[in-house]
């Protein structure tokens, strides 16, 4: 019985309950602190993540658990991963930021970097919903500032 | 007067996924506010557009907040401007190199662990290292 497979619930902003197995959830930093001081009780409060996001997360955490799965199966399932709105993107980014999953976040951060990337500064505000606030000005100041990086 | 209504549904706890609706649609209308995000996140996401000059000529034109994260020290702990000083040698102008250098240390306020560059003249390379807190083996 006591090595019997430990399940933890989570819940979301939007009162969603999530009941995953220990051994996966606490790819979170965040919950395996939790687990390890002792402080779960029956359901771990997520306050910065809604259900949309929490689904997406627990696909990546059980593909990335499952046993002897490929390299290559994992990078395919990490490029259709990614493969989504930026405000899906966005939400994911606070997501794996507030539950610590360094290498979850590291893989959004490199999407999103590899979306600005070859881009203008009006091509990414478009793509990331930007507003411009600099005025004529102020670009010029910041040309002359960078312009080592812009000749 | 719209969200009056819902709000008061959500408190009584009978439509709890209007509100939920209500929230998601408000993500999406905005897309995230990748204006706002905080400094340590966004600069985790501009060090990997590499070399760090394709990350200020595609960062700091964006919007204030972005431009003022590629300005200072977030995103200037591992200065690679070796490739951009060797260009600055084969345009012929390697008379930059001490200059950007100072100005991307200084950028940095002394965080910056390692520092690579090619050519840096004695007046360069004195400016980082009195500013570097580790010392140098």
């Amino acid at each position: 019985m006591s090595s019997s497979t430990k399940f933890l619930t989570l819940k979301t902003n939007d009162k969603e309950e999530f009941v995953l197995d220990e051994a996966i959830a606490i790819r979170s930093q965040t919950i395996k602190n939790m687990v390890e001081d002792d402080c779960v009780s029956n359901v771990i409060p997520l306050p910065n993540v809604d259900s949309k996001t929490m689904i997406k997360v627990i696909e990546y955490w059980k593909k990335h658990s499952e046993e002897g799965i490929s390299k290559d199966k994992l990078m395919d399932f990490d490029k259709a991963f990614v493969k989504v709105d930026q405000s899906i993107l966005y939400a994911l980014i606070l997501a794996a930021n507030f539950l610590n999953d360094a290498e979850m976040l590291d893989m959004i951060c490199q999407e999103v970097a590899n979306r600005i990337k070859g881009k203008t500064p009006e091509e990414i505000r478009k793509e990331f919903n930007i507003e411009n606030d600099f005025t004529p000005e102020e670009e010029e100041e910041i040309r002359n500032e960078n312009v080592w990086a812009f000749e | 007067m719209e969200n009056e209504r819902e709000e008061m549904e959500s408190t009584n706890g009978k439509s709890k996924r209007v509100c939920v609706r209500v929230e998601n649609d408000a993500v999406c209308s905005t897309g995230g506010r990748w204006d706002e995000l905080s400094p340590e996140l966004l600069a985790s996401i501009f060090v990997r557009i590499v070399p760090p000059v394709l990350m200020v000529k595609s960062v700091a034109l964006v919007c204030r907040n972005w431009m003022e994260i590629v300005s200072g020290p977030y995103c200037w702990t591992d200065i690679d401007l070796e490739q951009w000083c060797r260009d600055c040698c084969v345009a012929n102008r390697p008379h930059l190199i001490d200059q950007v250098v100072r100005k991307i240390v200084r950028r940095s306020r002394s965080t910056f662990r390692r520092l690579s560059t090619f050519r840096l003249g004695d007046v360069g390379f004195s400016f980082a290292a009195s500013r570097l807190w580790v010392r140098v083996i």
